[in-house]
């Protein structure tokens, strides 16, 4: 399949990146000659240098024959230029990164109707979701909601006093049969990432990803040693179109929300459109503002600002004062190993974030597709197309590849935790866990 | 939604430059000079009416009014034929405009007293004056329904034509200013006052408009209620204005009816709320804009809230006393000043309530006087912040009514106006005390015609507040209504231009000291 | 901290401390007042006749469980190192509070209010301790001696209270008025809040202590006092704060040279302390120099012959009628409020004059109450300001006072104050209106507690006492004497910060639940 993605910044590089591992021929199109060059040393893709908003450009990097255009500037105009053309060209699919809130809305819906907009993506609002998530859980490193809110996958870090530590898988499973609430997909450990079996031990400091039924989370999350506590005050460091997102829904939970901005017009911006919030001007890294708004007291401290090295430090002071959770958003993925050593709660990039809606996109098919920042695995909601070798058979007589899991079957809205011996229906929809170059085989047998 | 602050606003200068150049085709160029003029020739013509009034119902003074009428065109016509407005206007020349022209249109009210007779010298005809165009209900005059009809048409058109020239002050000065005028984007703290047509003159037109609808339908309101036609149309004319005259003495309790004195309540309560809202609410038809306005509902409530706690306290729940404590308190918000009982009926409490009504006012951008309710409602906020501040050193945080926040700007200018009349009501208190003879109702009676109501709180006769005064009083008197009715930036802003040459003076002196200071 | 404690260190210094600035303070503050109780216990010893052993015993119980209190409360409390702002509002605030509670204890063991009228002996109390001078009882002659003298010592003990405040809390708000003042008058000021807030305390300390000495021995000397009556006055005209042991106040005496010295003493100590240190120390020009001063001496000086004017109907000879006036000006400007003539009788515009005084008071930096001199000079500047920029909308134009601009954001807190402080003493007297008292009483007692005057207009004038303002609406009044006293931001933050758990428990919650998206359409 040709893929053409307008604009190699952060999000359509990492795009770029996934696609094109996953056998795609992906064409990047950017008006940096600097980034180009970047991403031609790392990744097996053709660049085209050129604005996505011209013709020529697009018809270089090959309009006609592609199948998919992903337009992922960050700029609005610039976007839905090149998907209109696309549309022109005969491209069936197409994907514009959209910030403004109008063009998003339902006010936007004819602009995008008209343009031929196929897919909105907006990094901001994704990331924002994911950062509302995180606050939600407490001490989880990942959560994400599967089969529109039936299933939910959490990833966390185990710590040592966590019951879960030093037992076995299969007695874990026994403990709860036989109706299993959750089910675990993969441990993280020492950098590698694989799928459990029965006779794994669980040990401190595994990332885990599991499936669970929303009904279940509290077993989970006891197991895991997650501490389940209310929120009621949060943090946000950095004043960014993410933050105030973030701080609106919190808001309108009656969360007391504090924001730290640097820029004091900006300030002004957000004391406006969020009355109930407080507003505070200053720099995240300065200490004693942190202090003297006594940062320690704070449920969940999220930085988020544009600069990683500003996000993790102020992370590791409001963990020092005493912050219960601190979440950081950071951009160069090269960081991401070092967080969870010095004790930063959760990280997440706006890459992955919003890789993950286009991915899902690119698949058509798939309901839902999660991707880590750690970890080579994907998660994928699909459904059991008619068929295929799955119809009828048990799980367990699939013979799937070891690196490959069914973790859960959602059939008539109704979430079930795959065991062996679940049969498969057409229609429904399987959650699986799978390393991207095994997503291939995954969609030969259930379609 | 950002109110921006007023100055920015600059589409006003050109709509004024271009309107009234076809009218006015006069040799020299100044505003003020023809707002007099068009004031003087207008009030002129206004009187005529009058005079034919008095011919028909053989008042006594239908020559006397034709003189005035005469008088007045006379002086007027040469400036308005004489001058025309400037290329460009400028805030100070629209400044002068509106103090000169209420200045023309008190003395034009004098003038016609004089020339009847209705009062005896040229201070009371000027406090009488004042009184019409500050639509305050005080007067000279201790027994209205002893004047001829004619006079009593005259001084209901006074009042009724001051309320015009509020309505273009606020189109057309205050959004100069940022007090609270019609606004390009805002400037007051709600969205009650925003601009309904992109032009002044269409705004001007609009609110006109509802004006003399409003108008009509309070004398349609009085005449089913079983008033005399007559006196119908007089007291609608000064009920819409916020005026409170009334024909007899007594004030609206004379006619003694209750049917009369709800059709007031409604016409009052009406009044206090901000016209380009109304219309606002009239021409989309959405009855629910009333309820998304923050200072709507902050109208009804303080309201609602007095009608209850007037009559609770003056403990009367029988169906006349709730009448007088729900009038009482309609009266007092929307700076009226009509009353129906001796204010003996509410108790020291009450009468501290009704000063404090009357003080706040009704909405921005109607015709009431007072503070208004989105000014005090901005205090709020400042308060509101200025804890936050003090509490997060670093916090920034917009003054904010509703939905809506307000720019610093703004908030300078409304606080600086609420603390210039707060100074001028302080040596309002003082001046009053020193004629009158207690200390309630010299401060009852200076937020009284500060605010442009008229009766004097606190004191045993309401209608007193002027004929308890001496000459000298009855002039701090004037200066009151007239500040109150004209607001103090502009009147402020037109003695400073006055005193600049005296200012300068003083300031070189003052800049030769400094230097001494330095040297040494 | 264990970690790094050498082993040398006491076994005292090693006990568990609970860090709570405000407990620690309060509890310093309660210390010193047990030594003002048992000072007054030795005066009574000394002074009192037949009630001796009530006086003697009332306060020294008092005095035992002021001590006790304290030296427990300062015993297991320590400072934090690290602190907010905000903590330093919650412990002047505290402090104030447990040492007016304290202080009603002498008046309640020596019976001169039943317990059933607690209320009144905190009212008499907070009145003392906020230098306000408002009283409710109605015979002090019943009061035995030692009680009175501490009456007159808690108000001489918050005037030491507000020094601390005006040079250690007070430049945290940015509106407190020493950083204004020393902005004005260049040189070696005392204004810096750390590390000099101990040297400055002390400074004024000193000053205060010798202004007190001062008017004592010139009460006595010129004024022919006794040794009770001289320091007993001196210490609420240092304080500007009022009380006297007699029911007629300073018109016990009948005499026109006691008045003359209190009325030079109340002016004096209605300047800023500030200024005066400045002066002493040699550098006179200071009082020029500094625009608020100016305006107080005039405003005081043109006032008098004004009101004398005034009342030129009143039965009295010109050099009585002025002698009043100036006396009489002067207490309400200085917010100290000893009593002569009975200014309720005077003419209405006397009255108002005297009222509308009540609201700025006296200067920065000094122990009287009100808005301040200064923060009026900022409203009325700011006022001003506003006539320029709607003649011309782009001006720009910092205000200053004097040749040193004021920074926008204190420009903004001063008017806040100025709001705050206005808008509680107007919901105040409303509220004490509605209760029953008339509308002038009510509310002109409400601008008298605010402004830590004493005496107020209506019924509740120099003649009378608090006892007509009804029961509901004194504990009002007492909430706006401490209001008014420290400032009025402190008592808010205060007030809030004790608040918050209760806020935080009725506020809306939420749980540690996944979020439904709302996915876009």
């Amino acid at each position: 399949m040709r893929i053409i993605v307008v604009g190699a910044g952060e999000v359509g590089s990492y795009v770029a990146h996934r696609l094109s591992r996953e056998g795609n021929d992906v064409v990047v199109i950017d008006q940096s000659r600097r980034r180009l060059r970047e991403i031609d040393e790392e990744l097996d893709v053709l660049t085209v240098l050129g604005s996505g908003s011209s013709p020529v450009a697009l018809a270089e990097a090959g309009l006609d024959k592609a199948e998919l255009v992903a337009a992922l500037t960050d700029n609005d105009e610039v976007n839905l230029l090149a998907c209109m053309q696309a549309r022109r060209a005969g491209v069936e699919r197409t994907v514009a990164r959209l910030e403004s809130p109008d063009l998003r809305g339902r006010a936007g819906l004819d602009v995008r109707r008209t343009v031929g907009v196929g897919m909105v993506i907006d990094p901001d609002e994704e990331i924002a979701d994911e950062i509302l998530d995180l606050i939600a859980f407490l001490g989880a490193s990942d959560v994400k909601e599967m089969a529109g809110g039936e299933i939910l996958l959490i990833g966390a870090r185990l710590g040592a006093e966590a019951p879960a530590v030093g037992r076995r898988m299969s007695d874990i499973g026994r403990d709860y049969d036989p109706n299993w609430e959750f089910i675990f997909g993969t441990v993280t450990r020492g950098g590698e990432t694989f799928i459990v079996r029965g006779d794994y031990t669980l040990g401190e400091g595994d990332l885990v990803r599991v499936v669970c039924k929303r009904r279940g989370q509290n077993d989970l999350m006891e197991l895991l040693g997650l501490k389940k506590q209310r929120v009621s005050r949060v943090m946000l460091l950095g004043g960014g179109r993410t933050a105030s997102k973030v701080a609106r829904v919190l808001c309108r939970k009656g969360v007391e929300v504090a924001i730290v901005e640097r820029d004091y017009e900006r300030c002004q911006e957000l004391s406006e459109h969020l009355p109930n919030a407080l507003v505070l001007h200053g720099d995240i890294t300065e200490v004693d503002l942190l202090v003297e708004e006594e940062v320690g007291s704070y449920d969940s401290v999220v930085a988020l600002t544009g600069e990683d090295d500003a996000n993790i430090l102020a992370c590791l002071f409001a963990k020092a004062e005493g912050a219960d959770e601190t979440i950081a958003v950071v951009h160069r993925l090269g960081l991401l190993r070092l967080l969870d050593q010095i004790g930063v709660d959760a990280a997440l990039s706006p890459r992955t974030v919003s890789a993950n809606s286009v991915l899902r996109f690119v698949r058509g098919d798939v309901a839902e597709v999660a991707t880590f920042l750690e970890g080579d695995v994907e998660v994928i909601e699909l459904e059991v197309q008619p068929n295929t070798v799955a119809i009828g058979s048990s799980i367990a007589d699939l013979g799937l590849n070891h690196e490959i899991l069914v973790a859960a079957i959602l059939r008539d809205g109704k979430a079930e935790i795959a065991r062996g011996r679940s049969v498969l229906r057409v229609r429904d929809h399987v959650i699986v866990f799978a390393s991207p170059e095994l997503v291939p085989e995954v969609h030969r047998v259930f379609g | 939604m950002v109110w921006l602050p007023a100055p920015v606003d600059r589409r006003a200068t050109a709509v004024i430059r271009y309107s009234h150049d076809k009218l006015f085709r006069g040799r020299y160029r100044s505003a003020p000079a023809l707002t007099v003029g068009v004031v003087w020739f207008m009030g002129g013509l206004a009187v005529l009416p009058a005079a034919a009034l008095d011919l028909v119902t053989k008042g006594d003074h239908p020559l006397s009014l034709l003189l005035a009428s005469a008088i007045l065109v006379t002086i007027g016509l040469p400036l308005v034929l004489a001058v025309r407005l400037p290329v460009r206007m400028s805030t100070q020349g629209l400044f002068s405009s509106l103090v000169f022209g209420a200045l023309a249109m008190m003395t034009a009210g004098a003038v016609v007293h004089l020339a009847t007779g209705a009062v005896d010298s040229v201070v009371d005809a000027i406090t009488e004056g004042a009184a019409g165009v500050s639509t305050t209900a005080a007067s000279v005059v201790v027994d209205p329904s002893e004047l001829s009809r004619g006079e009593q048409l005259f001084r209901a058109m006074l009042q009724w034509g001051s309320g015009v020239m509020s309505l273009m002050a606020i189109v057309k000065v205050f959004p100069r200013l940022g007090i609270g005028g019609l606004q390009a984007e805002g400037g007051v703290a709600t969205r009650a006052a925003a601009r309904l047509s992109p032009t002044t003159g269409g705004n001007v037109r609009r609110l006109t408009a509802l004006y003399v609808l409003f108008t009509g339908l309070i004398a349609t309101g009085y005449f089913l209620a079983g008033m005399p036609l007559l006196d119908a149309i007089l007291q609608s004319l000064t009920t819409a204005s916020t005026g409170g005259w009334t024909t007899r003495a007594g004030s609206l309790g004379a006619f003694d009816s209750a049917a009369i004195e709800w059709v007031a309540v409604a016409g009052m309560f009406v009044a206090g709320i901000s016209l380009p809202f109304g219309f606002r609410v009239l021409r989309t038809g959405r009855v629910a804009l009333f309820w998304r306005s923050y200072e709507f509902r902050g109208y009804v409530t303080l309201v609602v809230v007095s009608w209850w706690i007037l009559v609770a306290w003056s403990g009367d729940w029988s169906m006349s006393g709730i009448r007088a404590g729900v009038f009482a308190a309609t009266s007092a918000t929307s700076t009226t000043g009509m009353f129906t009982v001796n204010p003996d009926h509410f108790n020291g409490q009450g009468v501290s309530l009704l000063i404090t009504l009357v003080a706040v006012g009704g909405m921005s951008a109607s015709l009431t006087g007072g503070i208004r309710i989105a000014r005090v409602l901005v205090m709020f906020g400042v308060m509101q912040r200025e804890i936050t501040r003090q509490m997060h050193e670093h916090s920034v945080k917009m003054v904010r009514v509703g939905r809506s926040t307000v720019g610093d700007a703004v908030v300078s200018r409304m606080l600086g106006e609420v603390a210039l009349n707060a100074l001028v009501a302080s040596f309002g208190y003082l001046a009053l005390a020193v004629f009158g003879d207690d200390v309630l109702s010299a401060i009852g009676a200076a937020v009284s015609l500060l605010a442009t109501a008229g009766p004097a709180y606190g004191s045993p006769d309401p209608a007193s507040t002027l004929t308890a005064l001496e000459p000298a009083g009855r002039i701090v008197a004037v200066v009151l209504m007239m500040l109150g009715r004209i607001s103090i930036l502009p009147v402020l802003g037109v003695i400073a231009i006055g005193t600049k040459p005296m200012r300068r003076r003083v300031r070189l002196r003052r800049g030769t000291l400094v230097r001494d200071r330095g040297d040494r | 901290m264990t970690a790094t404690r050498a082993p040398t260190e006491s076994l005292l210094q090693r006990r568990r401390r609970y860090p709570s600035a405000a407990t620690h303070v309060t509890g310093i503050a309660l210390m010193i007042v047990a030594v003002g109780m048992a000072v007054s216990a030795v005066v009574g010893f000394i002074d009192s006749g037949d009630d001796r052993w009530t006086d003697v015993w009332a306060l020294l119980g008092s005095a035992a469980i002021s001590a006790a209190l304290g030296a427990a409360m300062w015993w297991l409390t320590e400072v934090p190192r690290r602190q907010k702002t905000s903590v330093a509002f919650t412990t002047v605030t505290w402090s104030w509070v447990a040492v007016s509670v304290v202080g009603a204890l002498p008046f309640l063991f020596a019976g001169t209010f039943d317990w059933a009228r607690v209320d009144d002996a905190l009212f008499e109390s907070i009145s003392g301790f906020t230098c306000t001078g408002s009283t409710v009882i109605g015979d002090l002659s019943t009061v035995p001696k030692g009680v009175r003298f501490f009456r007159q010592m808690s108000q001489w003990f918050g005037g030491m209270g507000l020094i601390v405040l005006a040079v250690a809390i007070l430049p945290a708000l940015k509106v407190g008025g020493l950083e204004l003042i020393a902005a004005e008058a260049p040189g070696p000021t005392p204004d810096r809040l750390a590390p000099q807030v101990r040297e400055t305390a002390k400074r004024l300390w000193i000053l205060y202590g010798g202004v007190t000495a001062v008017i004592a021995i010139a009460l006595m000397a010129v004024g022919g006092m006794d040794l009770y009556d001289g320091i007993a006055h001196a210490f609420t005209t240092a304080s500007t704060g009022g009380f006297s042991p007699y029911p007629a106040s300073a018109g016990h005496f009948q005499s026109v040279t006691v008045e003359i010295v209190l009325i030079l003493g109340m002016i004096y100590c209605g300047g800023s302390f500030a200024l005066h240190w400045q002066a002493i120390r040699g550098d006179w020009t200071v009082y020029h120099r500094v625009s608020e001063f100016r305006i107080y001496i005039a405003m005081i000086v043109i006032l008098i012959p004004v009101a004398t004017v005034l009342n030129h109907d009143l039965d009295v000879g010109l050099g009585r009628r002025a002698l009043d006036a100036a006396f009489n000006i002067a207490t309400v400007v200085t917010s100290t409020g000893f009593g002569t003539a009975d200014f309720t009788l005077w003419g209405p515009a006397s009255q108002v004059l005297l009222l509308l005084l009540m609201i700025p008071a006296g200067m920065t930096g000094s122990t009287s109450g009100g808005i301040k001199i200064l923060r009026l000079q900022v409203l009325v500047k700011y006022a001003f300001r506003e006539i320029t920029r709607a003649r011309h909308p782009r001006s720009v134009s910092a205000l200053t006072l004097g040749p040193v601009p004021v920074r926008e954001d204190v420009v903004h807190r001063t008017m806040g104050f100025i709001l705050l402080y206005l808008g509680a003493t107007f919901t105040g007297g409303a509220i004490v209106t509605a209760l029953g008292s008339d509308p002038v009483t009510g509310f002109s007692s409400a601008i008298s507690a605010t402004g830590n005057i004493g005496p107020a207009l209506g019924e509740a004038g120099p003649a009378s006492t608090f006892a007509v303002i009804p029961r509901l609406g004194r504990p009002v009044l007492m909430f706006l004497m401490l209001f008014g006293r420290l400032e009025v931001f402190p008592t808010i933050i205060a007030t809030m910060v004790a608040l918050r758990p209760v806020q935080r428990a009725v506020g809306v919650r939420y749980r540690r639940v996944a979020i439904r998206r709302s996915l876009p359409e």
